[in-house]
């Protein structure tokens, strides 16, 4: 299978950040990438319209099966990222909306319609459509994205 | 079809979000026995009889399997694996760096992040808020490996 390069290896900075650095105060992107790229790698916000991450942030605390709930500040500034940054946001790139009806609010990337196209090849059971854990949401088992691999080691609160 | 995507730019965005400014190594052992001290209070408190933590109750809180755990959480160690000098693996497939203090110094220094993960790691596997006891423990046992 082809690996395609999203983008070039990761700035290993990533996971130095804030390491004992109390007196900075974390910026909501850098929230979200500590927050929610702990488990697995921070998705971009662009890849979902606004209502879909209000509805993942509003269940974080039964959360693909797991409890990521988070303090009231960091939710609320996670939360006011994504949606400035989403698909139907201000800052987000409408195109990866295709085939979304405005009733439709995906709680996963890999449902959205863009993202089945170009993976098409790759939908067979166990990847994207079989039960249990979808590895497919681990975007980084074949592209070479930050935030996938190492441990981040500052996932704090 | 084509699909104009700019993907890369919006990881990049994503992940360079944590480039922050390096700083001087952090004195890891005063701020782990600070978080320590607190929970040895808290402890205390509770039960005015409390010793000291225990690395052999840390272990056994760590690998148990506790019955009612959410099915995605059986166990501490599901996650961090039965050996936490070993690297763990979340179920979306991260690797997690080792537990053990050893392994990771910085483990069990910063008390927002331990607070986080306790609060929430006890409510998958135990179902309910972990005692300072427990907490105790859990960090001493790491401590030691
Ligand atoms: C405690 C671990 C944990 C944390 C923290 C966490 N997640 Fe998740 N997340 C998961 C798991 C497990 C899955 C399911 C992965 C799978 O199906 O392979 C998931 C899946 C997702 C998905 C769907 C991926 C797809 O397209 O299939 C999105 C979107 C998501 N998380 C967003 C977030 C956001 C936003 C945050 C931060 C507020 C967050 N997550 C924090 C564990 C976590
Ligand atoms: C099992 C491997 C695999 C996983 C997991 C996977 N992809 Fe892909 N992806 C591919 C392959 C292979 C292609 C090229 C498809 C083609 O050309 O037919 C691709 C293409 C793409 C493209 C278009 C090409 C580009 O570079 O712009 C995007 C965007 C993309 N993937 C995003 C994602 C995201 C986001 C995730 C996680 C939610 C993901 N992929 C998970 C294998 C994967
Ligand atoms: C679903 C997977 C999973 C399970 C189960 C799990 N953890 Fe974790 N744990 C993580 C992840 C992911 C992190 C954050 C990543 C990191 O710090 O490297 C973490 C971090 C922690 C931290 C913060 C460590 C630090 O650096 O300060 C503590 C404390 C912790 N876990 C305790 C527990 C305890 C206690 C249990 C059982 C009650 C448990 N974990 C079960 C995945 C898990």
């Amino acid at each position: 299978m082809t690996r395609p390069a999203l983008l070039p290896a990761a700035p290993l900075l990533a996971a130095l950040l804030l390491s004992g650095g109390t007196a900075l105060a974390a910026t909501p992107q850098q929230t979200y990438a500590t927050q929610c790229g702990a488990c697995h790698m921070a998705y971009p916000p662009t890849l979902l319209p606004a209502r879909s991450w209000k509805a993942i942030v509003a269940g974080l605390r039964h959360h693909f099966g797991e409890d990521a709930s988070l303090g009231r500040r960091d939710t609320a500034a996670i939360l006011t990222y994504l949606a400035d940054n989403a698909a139907d946001g201000p800052l987000g790139n409408s195109r990866f909306l295709m085939g979304v009806s405005p009733g439709m609010t995906p709680m996963r990337i890999t449902d959205m319609p863009f993202w089945r196209v170009i993976h098409a090849r790759l939908l067979r059971p166990g990847i994207g459509t079989g039960p249990g854990i979808r590895k497919a949401a681990a975007c980084n088992l074949c592209h070479n994205v930050n935030g996938g691999g190492e441990g981040s080691g500052e996932s704090g609160g | 079809m084509k699909l104009p995507i700019r993907l890369a730019a919006a990881l990049l965005l994503a992940s360079s979000a944590a480039a922050g400014v390096a700083v001087a190594t952090p004195d890891y052992a005063a701020q782990r026995a600070a978080i320590l001290g607190h929970y040895a209070a808290e402890a205390r408190k509770a039960d005015p009889a409390f010793k000291g933590f225990s690395v052999a109750a840390g272990r056994a809180f760590f690998l148990a399997h506790p019955a009612g755990a959410r099915p995605a959480t059986p166990s501490c160690s599901y996650c961090h694996t039965t050996d936490p000098r070993n690297r763990g693996r979340t179920r979306a497939g991260k690797v997690i760096l080792p537990m053990a203090v050893s392994r990771t110094p910085s483990r069990f220094t910063k008390p927002s992040k331990v607070r986080l993960w306790f609060r929430r790691t006890c409510q998958s596997v135990y179902r309910r808020q972990c005692t300072a006891l427990e907490k105790g423990n859990y960090i001493t046992f790491m401590a030691s490996q």
